[in-house]
């Protein structure tokens, strides 16, 4: 197992950094509650990270599958969420009062950034990877994991910065799904709980799904390709 | 209509060492001037097949490398034709389990090393580990290359 770690959990669904920063002085009786959510559950720092990490694992191994999750399946994690503390209830009950615009706004940045530090991470582990001198089960799948995993919640993101209220309302819950059940194998393999056969039949659905991504080999591997490829085949 | 194809009619097609089977070659024989399609679950476990024996192959492959007695120094202090000669031996070495899927061990590693050998006996040990990082891209890509040239298949579903 490699030590890359996330000292974020950019994988639960509930906005809260995005909605910190976009909170005006009225909203103050709501703006304490979201940032002490975000530092108790969020930042890797605690007992409550570790304890909603391990909720969130519990997802991968669920049957729920890109082609198959619905929205109440997001509501199913929301309500897990509530009854780990009721302030999540506060937060969902305060964000259900924000305009469509609103929300999708926050949502789009929200997993923009989440694609933003997974693909900063991918790059960790890649330096990780060469690192180490042997590698171990799901070792040589995970940086693809990662990479897609970024790639699709991307373009998803796109999708719904570009869709209409209407949309946008269906394909929240949808990205939220699918960032936390995929997130789930990432936080799984941080911490070392990850089976081979998990991480080989989610990245075959991703990989059925998305387009495949074209992980680039550093220059030096490319210059050695390029020489080799002007020397016959022995 | 269109024929649709079975797991072991596309994993016959794409890795040629695989001993084929008569049923998937007669069926491919008969129908494959028609329009032929892939079903998303077929599809899917093609997928997992190639990348679970890819995920055997890296480790096999470094483990070999680095711990039996032509180490990974001794890699990078090989001509290319000693390199080539060591994946031979490699592929020699290495053993089928027991239990059997759809996709052996054996003939997929001999379709990877085939298939890569250029590339692997030109690389140090640790840009070797560069290669393997994007392999199972790579591989996958090649999987849905050939399905979409080679039998002119449409794809499932993309973003």
């Amino acid at each position: 197992m490699v030590s890359t770690s996330l000292s974020e959990n950019i994988f639960n669904p509930i906005p809260l950094k995005e909605l910190s920063n976009k909170m005006k002085k009225r909203h103050d009786k709501w703006l304490p509650i979201v940032n002490d959510l975000f530092d108790e559950f969020m930042i890797s720092n605690g007992d409550k990270f570790t304890f909603l990490n391990d909720i969130i694992i519990k997802e991968m191994e669920k049957e729920l599958d890109i082609y198959t999750m619905t929205t109440e399946d997001y509501t199913n994690f929301q309500k897990e969420l509530e009854d780990l503390d009721e302030r999540f209830a506060h937060v969902n009950e305060f964000i259900s009062k924000l305009s469509p615009d609103e929300y999708k706004s926050m949502i789009t940045s929200k997993y923009f950034r989440a694609a933003k530090i997974l693909k900063k991470s991918a790059a960790s582990l890649r330096e990780d990877l060469l690192q180490k001198e042997v590698w171990n089960e799901n070792d040589g799948l995970i940086y693809t994991y990662y990479v897609i995993l970024s790639q699709v919640i991307s373009n998803l993101v796109t999708k719904l910065e570009e869709s209409s209220a209407e949309e946008g309302n269906k394909l929240i819950p949808t990205i939220g799904l699918v960032s936390l059940v995929y997130g789930s194998v990432v936080i799984a393999y941080i911490q070392d709980k990850l089976k081979p056969e998990v991480l080989i039949e989610r990245l075959s659905e991703l990989a059925t799904f998305s387009n495949i991504p074209n992980i680039k080999t550093s220059t030096k591997v490319k210059k050695v390709l390029k020489r080799s490829r002007k020397v016959p085949v022995i | 209509m269109g024929k649709f194809l079975d797991t072991n009619v596309v994993l016959d097609i794409i890795y040629p060492e695989r001993p084929r089977s008569k049923d998937a070659t007669a069926f491919y024989m008969k129908f494959k001037n028609y329009e032929l399609k892939i079903e998303n679950q077929v599809y899917k476990e093609c997928q997992s097949l190639a990348i679970k024996y890819l995920n055997y192959f890296t480790a096999d492959l470094q483990n070999f490398i680095s711990t039996n007695d032509r180490h990974s120094k001794k890699w990078d202090m090989l001509d290319q034709k000693k390199r080539s000669k060591l994946l031979t031996l490699f592929l020699d070495n290495i053993k089928e389990p027991g239990k059997n899927d759809k996709l052996d061990r054996i003939p997929f590693y001999k379709s990877l090393i085939n298939l890569s050998r250029h590339e692997i006996i030109y690389l140090n040990f640790k840009d070797l580990k560069d290669y393997l990082i994007g392999l199972a891209s790579e591989v996958m890509r090649y999987f849905r290359n050939r399905l979409k040239l080679d039998l002119n298949i449409n794809f499932p579903i993309a973003l």
